[in-house]
C-alpha cells in the first residue's frame, strides 16, 4: 500500500519509492527516504499528510505520498 | 525544467577580493543558521527566519580575524547537490567555485544523519571543509548528544560545535579556518567495480583546470549530470577532441559496469545509497538519542495548528488578533505624530520665507513636499512598524510552514505549487521579497504563477491605508476596535481568495499545465528573540519608511504642488489628468483625483492616500487638525460616500504593483511579457470588482 492509507502514528517501513522523476527520486534519497527506513505519518489532510522521517517532519503532497510504498 | 541561475555566484561575479583574502563559503541544509551565522560574524543584516528557504540568493559579507581578512559567502540551503531547484543551483555553483578557500557546512545537531547525507557530497566534492554543528541547544532540549570528537575521526575534517545565535565557540571555527590545509578526507567507497568505472573517467578528466575534485565531476558524469557536461563542455572549450575523449571514456566506463551487470541507471542509485548508509554509519556512532517526552507536546501543537477546522480557525483568529494590536497600538502614535508634524507646516513656511526664499518656493515645500511627507510617516509608519514585527515573530517561531500547509491543498486545487502558499505569506510583508522568494518553487510554470499574483496580496504598504479608510468609513467609534480587525482580516482573506482565482485563471489559459508535486520541512517551533525582533524590526521599519518618505513622498508631494498650482489655459495641470480619468473613475465608483492618486503613487502604496489628500486640499481646503477624523472630512467633502470608500478599499486590495515590485517581476521573469501580465491582472481584477460594486450599489441604495 502507499502512504496515503497509512494509518497516522504507525511506524512502517518504505518498500519502494515509485517514481519515475530521478531528481525526485534523489531529492528524497537526501531528507532520508528510501527503501527500508522508517516513516510515520503524523497526519493525514485532504491536500496531502505531515510524515516523520528520522526525527523532522515534513508536508508532503497527495502525488508524493502515493510514490511511497509502504 | 529549466536550471539556470542566473543570479548566482559563478567564476566572473565573485566579489573583488585583495590578494590574501580568503574566501568561505557557508552551505547546509535549509533552517540550521547559516545566515545567523553569517550575521554574527559579519555583523550584517541578512533577513534569517524559521523555514526551509528564506534564503534564495547569496549574499557576501567580510569580517577580520587575527588580521586575516575573510569574505564570508551565505549561501540558499540545499539538500544534497544534486540540485533541484534554482536556488539549490545557485548554492551548489557557490560550494564549487574554484575560489573559495574553505567551505562551511553548517549542520543541524537535531538531524545530523541528514546534515551528513550534504557533508559527504560535499567532501567528495571540494577539499577544504569545516563542519560546523549549530543548533546543538535545541537539540540537547530533544535529548541529543553530539560527539564531535567521533564526528572529527570519521570524516577527516574539522568539526566544531557553535551557537549561532548567542555566538558561541567561533574560536574554535576561527581557528579551524585559519589552519585549514587539504587534509585526507573521508571518501565514501561506491564498491569496487564502480570505483574502477569512475578512475576510467578519471583518467581522462586529466589536464583539465577543474574546480571541483576530479572524482566527484567523474561521479557526476557518470550519472551523466547535464549540467555537469556543460561545465566540462565550456572548460574544454576549442578543445573537440578531448571532450571526445573524455565521453568515450565514460562508454567505455559503462560498458565495464555492464560486464558486471550494472546498468545506466543504476549508477545514482547505487551512490545514493551509499551515501546515505555511510552517513547513517557515521550518526548511529557519533549521536546518542535519549527518548523524550517534548516532541509530543510539539506534535499535539502542530496537530492543532494544521487541523482540518481547527487550522483555519486558528489562523483567522490570529490574523485578527495581529490587526488588531496593529490598529490599537498604531492609533495613537498616529494621532500624536500628524499633530506634531503638521503643526510645523506653518512654522516651516515660515521659517523658508525668513531665508528669502520666493514664496512660490516656501509654499512648494512647507505645503506640498513637507505635507506628503508628514501624512506618509504620521499615518503610515506606526501601523508599518508595529505589523511588521510581529509578523517576523510568527516566522520566526515557525507559523509560516503551517500556513503553507493549511493552504496548499486550496492552490494545488487553482493548479498552483502548494509552495506558493509560502510566497503568499511573505507578500503581507512585502510584495517584492515575495517575488524574489518565488525562487524556492522549482517549475518555471509554477514560479510565474506565484509571481503574478502576488500583488493581490495586502504588503505591508496598503495595510495602512486599509486601517485608515476602514476606520473612517466602516466603524461607529472613531477609535479602532475589534470590529476594524475583523473587516481588515476579511479583506485580506479575499485578496487571497483573488489571488488564487487568478493562479486558477493562468493555469487555466496562458500557463497550462499541472501541479509538480513538492515536499516541505515543518521546520520545530522555536522560541523566537522577541525583544530583539522588536528592536531591530521596529528600527529596520522606520528607517525604512522615514527613506522612503525622504526619496519618494517628499519628492512627490512636490510634484503634486507644482502640477495643482501650475496652470496651463487657466486650469492647474492636474486638472487635464483628473478630468480625463474622471469618467472612469465615476464608473468605478471613485473619481478622477483618486485614480491619478493610484497611477502617481505607483513608487510606494504609502503614498497613494497622501497623495490623494494633498490633491484635495491643494484647492484650498485646508483643517488645522488632521486626525482620522478630519481625513474623513476632507474626503467627504470632496464627494466620498461609502460606496466611494468601499470601492477604494477593493482598489487598494486590487490594482498594479508598486514600481519596485515591477522592477522586480522583471528581473525574475526576465520578460516583458510576464510583466505586462503582472500589471494588468490585478488591474483588471479590481477595475472589475470596483464597478460592480459601483452598479449594485446604485442600483440597490439609490
Ligand atoms: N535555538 C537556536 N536557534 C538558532 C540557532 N541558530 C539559528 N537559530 C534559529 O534558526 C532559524 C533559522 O536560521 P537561518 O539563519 O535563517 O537559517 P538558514 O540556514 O539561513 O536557512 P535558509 O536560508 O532557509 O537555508 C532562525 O529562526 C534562527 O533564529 C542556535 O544556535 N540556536
Ligand atoms: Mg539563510
Amino acid at each position: 500500500m502507499n502512504l496515503m492509507q497509512a494509518i497516522e502514528e504507525k511506524e512502517y517501513i518504505i518498500k519502494q519509492i515509485d517514481t519515475d522523476d530521478e531528481e525526485l527520486n534523489a531529492f528524497l534519497f537526501s531528507l532520508g527516504c528510501y527503501s527500508g527506513e522508517s516513516i510515520t505519518v503524523i497526519s493525514h489532510l485532504k491536500g496531502g499528510c505531515i510524515v516523520a522521517i528520522k526525527d523532522s517532519r515534513y508536508n508532503i503532497d497527495n502525488e508524493l505520498a502515493q510514490a511511497i510504498i509502504v | 525544467m529549466s536550471k539556470t541561475c542566473v543570479y548566482c555566484v559563478n567564476e566572473n561575479s565573485l566579489p573583488h577580493r585583495d590578494s590574501g583574502e580568503k574566501l568561505v563559503v557557508l552551505a547546509g541544509n535549509p533552517n540550521v543558521g547559516k545566515s545567523t551565522l553569517f550575521n554574527a560574524l559579519t555583523g550584517l543584516n541578512q533577513h534569517t527566519g524559521n523555514w526551509s528557504g528564506k534564503t534564495v540568493a547569496t549574499a557576501f559579507g567580510t569580517y577580520t580575524h587575527n588580521a586575516q581578512k575573510y569574505t564570508l559567502v551565505d549561501v540558499p540551503g540545499c539538500y544534497s547537490l544534486k540540485a533541484h531547484s534554482a536556488e539549490e543551483v545557485c548554492a551548489g555553483d557557490a560550494i564549487c567555485s574554484p575560489g573559495a578557500d574553505a567551505v562551511v557546512v553548517v549542520c543541524d545537531a537535531g538531524a545530523i544523519e541528514r546534515n551528513l547525507n550534504l557533508v559527504l557530497q560535499i567532501c567528495e566534492a571540494v577539499s577544504n571543509v569545516v563542519v560546523c554543528i549549530n543548533l546543538a541547544d535545541e537539540a540537547a532540549k530533544n535529548g541529543i548528544k553530539v560527539d564531535t570528537t567521533v564526528l572529527q575521526k570519521e570524516l577527516g575534517v574539522p568539526v566544531v560545535k557553535i551557537n549561532a545565535r548567542k555566538k558561541n565557540g567561533f574560536e574554535a571555527l576561527f581557528e579551524s579556518l585559519a589552519h585549514n590545509q587539504a587534509k585526507r578526507h573521508i571518501a565514501v567507497s561506491y564498491g569496487t567495480c564502480l570505483e574502477k568505472a569512475v578512475r576510467i573517467v578519471q583518467c581522462a578528466l586529466k589536464g583539465l583546470p577543474l574546480f571541483a575534485n576530479d572524482r566527484y565531476i567523474a561521479l557526476r558524469l557518470l550519472e551523466n549530470d547535464n549540467r555537469m557536461w556543460q561545465k566540462i563542455e565550456r572548460l574544454c572549450n576549442n578543445d573537440a577532441l578531448k571532450y571526445a575523449s573524455i565521453v568515450s571514456a565514460r562508454h567505455r566506463a559503462l560498458n565495464f559496469l555492464f560486464d558486471y551487470a550494472i546498468e545506466e541507471n543504476d549508477i545514482s542509485d547505487i551512490i545514493a545509497i551509499n551515501i546515505v548508509r555511510t552517513a547513517g554509519r557515521i550518526s548511529r556512532a557519533a549521536v546518542c538519542t535519549r527518548a523524550d517526552n517534548r516532541s509530543y507536546a510539539h506534535k499535539i501543537t502542530d496537530k492543532i495548528l494544521t487541523g482540518k477546522y481547527t487550522g483555519f480557525a486558528i489562523m483567522l483568529v490570529l490574523l485578527s488578533v495581529v490587526f488588531y494590536i496593529t490598529l490599537k497600538g498604531a492609533n495613537y502614535p498616529s494621532a500624536l505624530l500628524s499633530d506634531l508634524l503638521l503643526s510645523f507646516e506653518v512654522p516651516l513656511y515660515k521659517f523658508l520665507f525668513a531665508l528669502n526664499l520666493p514664496d512660490f518656493v516656501c509654499n512648494m515645500i512647507a505645503f506640498g513636499g513637507y505635507r506628503v511627507l508628514a501624512w506618509v510617516v504620521a499615518v503610515m509608519l506606526p501601523p508599518m512598524a508595529i505589523f511588521f514585527p510581529l509578523f517576523t515573530i510568527l516566522e520566526d517561531v515557525g507559523y509560516l510552514p503551517r500556513v503553507a500547509f493549511n493552504l496548499d491543498k486550496a492552490f494545488k486545487k487553482c493548479n498552483a505549487c502548494g509552495k506558493q502558499a509560502l510566497t503568499t505569506c511573505m507578500g503581507f510583508g512585502c510584495n517584492a521579497a515575495a517575488v524574489t522568494g518565488a525562487r524556492i518553487i522549482d517549475s518555471p510554470r509554477e514560479r510565474l504563477i506565484a509571481i503574478m499574483t502576488n500583488a493581490f496580496i495586502p504588503c505591508n504598504g496598503k495595510f495602512p491605508s486599509l486601517i485608515c479608510l476602514i476606520c473612517v468609513f466602516f466603524t461607529s467609534s472613531q477609535s479602532p476596535n475589534l470590529g476594524s480587525a475583523v473587516i481588515l482580516s476579511l479583506l485580506v482573506v479575499i485578496g487571497v481568495m483573488a489571488s488564487m482565482l487568478a493562479s486558477k485563471i493562468l493555469s487555466k489559459t496562458l500557463l497550462k499545465g499541472v501541479p509538480s508535486s513538492f515536499a516541505l520541512e515543518l521546520p520545530p517551533f522555536r522560541r523566537a528573540q522577541i525583544g530583539q525582533i522588536l528592536v531591530r524590526s521596529l528600527l529596520n521599519r522606520t528607517i525604512f519608511v522615514l527613506f522612503r518618505a525622504a526619496v519618494v513622498a517628499f519628492p512627490s508631494g512636490i510634484i503634486i504642488w507644482l502640477v495643482s498650482n501650475l496652470t496651463l489655459g487657466g486650469e492647474p495641470l492636474i486638472q487635464y489628468l483628473v478630468s480625463f480619468l474622471d469618467p472612469l473613475g465615476k464608473v468605478m465608483g471613485l473619481d478622477g483625483t483618486m485614480l491619478s492618486a493610484f497611477l502617481l503613487g505607483i513608487p510606494a502604496n504609502e503614498i497613494i492616500l497622501p497623495i490623494a489628500l494633498m490633491m484635495y486640499t491643494s484647492g484650498g481646503v485646508l483643517t488645522s487638525n488632521e486626525s482620522f477624523l478630519s481625513i474623513g472630512s476632507i474626503l467627504c467633502a470632496n464627494g466620498w460616500t461609502i460606496t466611494t470608500a468601499i470601492c477604494a478599499v477593493v482598489f487598494f486590495l486590487m490594482h498594479w504593483p508598486c514600481s519596485t515590485t515591477l522592477m522586480t517581476i522583471q528581473k525574475e521573469s526576465g520578460s516583458f511579457k510576464w510583466s505586462a501580465v503582472s500589471f494588468l491582472l490585478p488591474t483588471l481584477f479590481g477595475m472589475a470588482a470596483c464597478i460592480a460594486i459601483n452598479l449594485i450599489s446604485k442600483l440597490f441604495l439609490l
